[in-house]
């Protein structure tokens, strides 16, 4: 019992101040008795003349004065939100507790249970009013700012705790303990995420070393619950790798990564597998236009920063198209001006080459993000204002220069040319070949290391102007500009005053090329800019930030940016929160990377502390059960009102339905109905027994079938006890046909193998008992000749072996008693599935029914009838007498598929009759 | 059911029941002057049915009263005179009220119901009787047959309002029959049946009650209501008024019987759950006033 109480809590225990108003309750309780109950009396008169009675006031039965007492106790109880901890952490010492939640990234896979025990803690503390110091292991969040705070406002920090997407550092925050210095911890409560990574035993020890007489106690969740984490992303040519990794103690689930776009749509699922390891390779190849939409990939059910790689532009591939002018490529492609952009761009970038305008303007309308033009000096006007116009829309138009640019230019430059070139370093020239000075600091160049290597020979030269310097990235020892360039719009246009072949100079051939390459195709044109006050902007701006669960926020300002110098080296500051960073328009990705040794589980048991659970902490809530309890006690209460007031007698019909009511609850619910919608043709169909007919697309053999079967469905419903409704057209390819006992299918003369769906649809029907009646109508001809049509038409279907329908078959009796079976024509004897013994069910046909009847004698057309009653088509040979059996002919078939060899008793007839009879 | 079905109905459950006995001659001892032809025989020579004299003829006889078969006997010439015979009138009152409607848990029917069935009854035994009834208040004349007692039985089966009989100019010497649990105050009740005795009306007055209005079979808090007045009474423990409303309830009974005797009329007590036969044949008794010729009878056979 007092284990009961103490595991015992409230959620809002101000509510039990409630309670204080009970004496009240029963005091009011006691004076006011139940309303007295109400009779007409004619003689009230007399009554009233009696001599007074005595004035005591009535008193509430002790009973109902207890049951009403109970009844509010209960409400107010329920009100408090009572809750039952099974095992109550009463243990610990009171005093000071010091509470340690591991809130990195880990800790947010089991953010709800880390919590909701975190809670728990400290209630407990607030019950028993210790004092608690709360904080945190990873390193930016939850400051050890408020020593021995009251569990009170320790509960509300624990309320907005939220995991950071960080690691954990542990011995960090063993340095702060010890230099806050705190001091009269009787417990220590860590709520661990579970992993060894930040030192498991050390961080034992270490608070152990700090606190020698508290009582430390650890809590580990489940090995099934620990974090699944995904490495860093390696990106090759197209292909990207990363590493599912799990900790070593957790069985192997199957789970599966999944690329997500910018837009939060899924763009692949990928399952995985752990095939007995405890890492596996992931590689990810998309198209480049998915490829480029790609946001982050993911661990899916895992929601935390772990298990989220985001994706930047340094992995989406830019389409760049290339033209040049050349045709002699293909005889010396060393020469070509093209070979050596292909050759510097493949690697990170789609290449198109163009051949003609329209292919470019194809190009630049699904998304070209580059054009290089090597020496190509002027474009068709209708080109010309498309290029401009995609310049403007964030296009980077990057030149190079050449013989022909140097004869003729159109104003798609950043600079205005002189005409003509500029020889250096030739025989008849004053001038040495020049190498390059740095690059200025506003240039995108800035940084490179200049190969003293580098002459130029030729280049052209651009007009003078004032602006030249704002516009150049590069120049010569001279100082004439080698690379120019200009914003347009949001792009940009750039200038290489040089070939893209080595003709002009050696600098298509020196690593630095390929950088200024990359560097160009970096940009992003819409931010890149030759003004120098954005290019020294040297910060890496957060723009969304990867939180603890692992969902991307907009960055609030806490963040500190970052520099593009450290964020340029492969590791950047160490505790930088993982995010998407910005800097002119450039975008950077910050992940977490967990390798392999940050899983690793805690071990099984830590020496100098108790270990705990946190899936063995379920609350329980009794609040609806103290809830339901007091409704009883109401209905109680209701009960011994109407008893006393005399009401009984008159409420019976409505108490009846109160306990109606009341039971209603524990009646098993009503069977769900299903689902999934059904087409109302469908529900029509399932309602009612009908036939149907296979619509062959030819409107008129459709026709004869409506008609036929309406007309056989009348004669069946005027002559025997089977009431049918209409008969349905279907569709074998698209209706739903298990709903018809009997289908009419009239085959055409030319008829194609029924698709997969159908052939499925049709076994199945099959199976399940349905029957086909195939009706070549052709009195016969092409099943003599081995029936072509239908041979086509059932190719594939797995059907048993047929027979003419022998003379004691069931269909020969199974309503009339026929000897042949006449449609239209007085054709054969429709066949049927061949029967073992001629009586027996065969194996194969449901119930000793054939599955398949191919009938040839165009049934439906003799069935046929107008509105008025009366046949559509002639017989041949034409007697009544012929109509009437085919008729009959139909009935015994409808009867067969519905009553299946019930008729097939009356072979016996005789013999049972003989041993009845002797 | 319109009122006419009930008042039908009435009229068919009153004449079955009234079957049973003989018809009713309402007592006359004195019968006002009445040119309405009876049963009641005026010991004087008029209108009638059976033989009152032989009287010499005398000058201004029309000769058509001649009765020659007596004449023929002797010399003089004789008239034939029948007795002058006329017939009283039976009127009748039920107390059709709200409070009437009252039936309790131990009655089968209510009390109007009961009221309404004895009022027909005695209606038809008078019609039987060849006596002419009428309803009291009703704008209808008293009349035979069975017309009048349909007329009657509709007005009756009505419900009214009002708890006592209207006093209206009536013929002096008739009858009439009070029916209502008479549970008004006493100063009213006897305001009313005195104005209607001042008429020279001879009264019959039969108490209908519930079982339950004599015996108070209730037990616990019970707020009683009146059913045509307002005022409540709010009885803490029901049973412990018993004993004093039992009281109580017969001595406004006797109150009534004692007015009653007092204006010379009859008083009947006729409980909802006693057959309504029970009644009649005093009731019969009365109106015709066989009792008080039994009783006088008795009286005087006594030494």
């Amino acid at each position: 019992m007092n284990g009961f109480l103490q595991a015992l809590g409230f959620g809002t225990p101000l509510a039990l101040l409630g309670l204080i108003a009970l004496p009240i309750i029963w005091w009011l309780l006691r004076f006011t008795p139940p309303r007295p109950r109400q009779l007409a009396f004619p003689p009230v008169r007399i009554l009233l003349g009696l001599p007074n009675q005595q004035e005591t006031p009535d008193k509430t039965p002790w009973w109902l004065l207890l049951l009403r007492l109970a009844l509010a106790a209960l409400f107010i109880l329920a009100v408090a939100q009572p809750f039952l901890q099974p095992k109550g952490g009463s243990i610990l010492p009171t005093g000071h507790r010091l509470v340690i939640v591991d809130d990195g990234w880990a800790a947010a896979a089991n953010w709800e249970r880390h919590k909701a025990f975190l809670q728990d803690v400290l209630e407990q503390a607030r019950l028993e009013g210790s004092a608690v110091t709360l904080t945190g292991t990873a390193p930016t969040a939850l400051p050890i700012s408020k020593i021995a705070e009251p569990a009170r406002d320790a509960l509300e920090t624990a309320r907005l705790l939220k995991p950071v997407a960080q690691f954990t550092d542990r011995q960090a925050l063993l340095a702060k303990l010890r230099d806050a210095a705190v001091k009269d911890v009787s417990s220590v409560v860590w709520l661990s995420d579970g992993l060894e990574a930040a030192g498991g035993q050390k961080f034992v020890d270490g608070l152990r070393e700090l606190f020698p007489a508290a009582q430390l106690r650890v809590t580990i969740p489940d090995t099934k619950n620990l974090p699944l984490a995904l490495s860093k992303l390696a990106v090759q040519g197209n292909d990207i790798t990363t590493t599912v990794l799990k900790p070593a103690s957790q069985s192997s689930v199957p789970t599966s990564v999944v690329v997500q776009a910018i837009n939060g749509r899924t763009l692949l699922e990928l399952p995985v597998e752990f095939a007995g390891t405890d890492e596996k390779q992931v590689v990810i190849n998309l198209p480049t236009t998915l490829r480029n939409e790609i946001q982050s990939i993911g661990i899916s059910g895992q929601a935390h920063a772990g298990a989220r790689q985001l994706f930047d532009d340094r992995w989406r591939k830019r389409t760049i198209a290339l033209q040049g002018n050349e045709t002699r490529e293909q005889a010396q492609p060393l020469l070509s001006p093209l070979h050596y952009l292909r050759r510097g761009l493949e690697p990170f970038a789609e290449l198109y080459e163009p051949q003609t305008d329209a292919e470019l303007s194809s190009l630049m309308d699904s998304g070209l993000s580059m054009l290089v033009l090597a020496d190509i000096g002027q474009f068709p006007d209708q080109t010309r204002d498309r290029l401009e116009q995609w310049i403007n829309g964030g296009g980077i138009l990057l030149r190079f220069a050449g013989p022909r640019l140097a004869a003729a230019t159109d104003d798609l430059l950043p600079v205005k040319l002189r005409e003509g070139d500029r020889t250096l370093g030739s025989a008849l020239s004053w001038d040495v070949p020049q190498g390059l000075v740095a690059f200025p600091e506003a240039s995108p160049f800035a940084g490179l290391v200049i190969d003293p290597k580098i002459t130029v020979t030729r280049q052209v030269l651009a007009e003078p102007d004032p602006e030249i310097s704002d516009r150049t990235w590069a120049s010569l020892t001279d100082g004439t500009p080698l690379v120019t360039a200009q914003k347009r719009g949001k792009g940009l246009i750039v200038l290489f005053h040089v070939t893209s072949n080595a003709n002009w100079s050696n600098l298509p051939l020196s690593g630095l090329f390929l950088a200024m390459l990359q560097k160009v195709a970096g940009l992003d044109a819409t931010a890149a800019s030759t003004s120098t006050a954005a290019a020294a902007d040297p910060f890496y701006v957060p723009r969304l930030l990867l939180a603890g669960n692992g969902e991307l926020v907009s960055a609030d300002g806490n963040a500190p940016p970052i520099a593009a110098v450290d964020m340029e080296s492969d590791n950047p500051l160490p505790f930088q929160a993982p995010g998407l960073y910005v800097r002119q328009g450039r975008e950077r990705a910050i992940n977490l990377g967990v390798d392999a040794g940050d899983l690793k589980a805690l071990p099984a048991t830590l020496s100098g502390a108790t270990l705990q659970a946190y899936e063995a902490q379920p609350r329980r809530n009794l609040a609806p059960l103290v809830f339901a309890a007091a409704a009883v006690l109401f209905l109680l209460d209701c009960l011994a009102t109407l008893l006393l007031g005399g009401g009984l007698r008159r409420a019976r019909p409505a108490l009846a339905a109160l306990v109606l009511l009341a039971l209603v609850p524990l009646s098993p619910p009503p069977a769900n109905a299903q689902d999934s919608p059904v087409a109302d043709a469908d529900m029509q169909a399932a309602l009612n027994s009908r036939l149907a007919y296979v619509k062959t697309g030819d409107a008129d053999i459709d026709e004869t079938s409506r008609t036929g079967l309406r007309g056989l469905t009348i004669f069946v419903t005027d002559r025997t006890s089977a009431v049918l409704a209409e008969p349905n057209g279907i569709d074998i390819e698209k209706d739903e046909i298990v709903f018809y006992p009997l289908l009419y299918w009239p085959v055409r003369d030319a008829e194609v193998p029924l698709s997969d769906i159908a052939r499925t649809k049709v076994a199945t029907y099959l199976k399940n008992g349905g029957t086909i009646f195939f009706d070549t109508r052709d009195g016969g001809v092409s099943t003599s000749e081995g029936g072509g049509a239908i041979r086509n038409l059932l190719q594939n279907l797995d059907l048993p072996p047929l027979e003419p329908t022998p003379d004691k078959h069931v269909l020969t009796r199974s309503f009339y008693l026929l000897d042949n079976f006449p449609g239209r024509f007085e054709g054969p004897r429709p066949w049927v599935e061949s029967e073992s013994d001629g009586e027996g069910a065969s194996p194969g046909t449901a119930d000793g029914v054939s599955t398949i009847i191919i009938g040839s004698n165009d049934y439906a057309a003799a069935w046929a009838i107008d509105d008025a009653g009366q046949p559509l088509y002639a017989v041949v040979p034409g007697t009544d007498r012929q109509r009437e059996f085919a008729i009959r002919t139909g009935i015994n078939v409808v009867m067969y598929a519905l009553t299946g060899n019930y008729k097939a008793d009356q072979v016996h007839v005789p013999a049972l009759l003989e041993r009845l009879g002797q | 059911m319109t009122v006419a079905q009930t008042s039908l109905r009435l009229q068919q459950t009153g004449e079955a029941l009234s079957s049973a006995l003989p018809p009713l001659l309402v007592r006359a001892e004195k019968i006002a002057a009445s040119v309405i032809l009876g049963v009641h025989g005026r010991k004087t020579a008029g209108a009638g049915e059976s033989f009152w004299q032989y009287r010499p003829y005398s000058f201004g006889d029309s000769t058509a009263r001649v009765d020659w078969h007596r004449s023929a006997k002797g010399d003089k010439v004789y008239i034939r005179e029948n007795e002058w015979e006329s017939a009283n009138t039976l009127w009748v009152w039920a107390n059709a009220s709200p409070r009437m409607r009252y039936q309790s848990h131990l009655a089968t029917i209510s009390k109007m119901e009961r009221a309404q069935l004895l009022a027909i009854a005695a209606a038809s035994l008078a019609v039987r009787g060849h006596e002419r009834v009428g309803a009291l208040g009703s704008p209808h004349r008293a009349g035979h047959g069975r017309m009048a007692l349909q007329r009657l039985a509709e007005w009756v089966s009505a419900p009214r309002p009002e708890n006592l009989p209207q006093s209206q100019p009536l013929q002096k010497r008739a009858a009439a029959l009070l029916i209502s649990d008479f549970l008004d105050p006493l100063d009213e009740l006897r305001q009313s049946l005195t104005r209607l005795a001042a008429t020279g009306i001879q009264g019959h007055l039969v108490q209908i009650s519930d079982p339950a209005e004599e015996s108070l079979p209730f037990d616990g808090r019970i707020e009683f209501k009146g059913l045509d007045m307002p005022a409540s009474y709010l009885a803490r423990k029901t049973e412990d008024l018993r004993v004093d409303y039992a009281k109580a309830f017969l001595n406004h009974r006797q109150a009534v019987r004692d007015l009653a005797s007092s204006l010379g009329w009859t008083f009947i007590v006729h409980r909802t759950d006693q057959t309504p036969a029970q009644c009649l044949l005093p009731l019969h008794l009365r109106v015709s006033g066989a009792l008080n010729a039994a009783r006088v009878a008795m009286a005087g056979a006594r030494p």
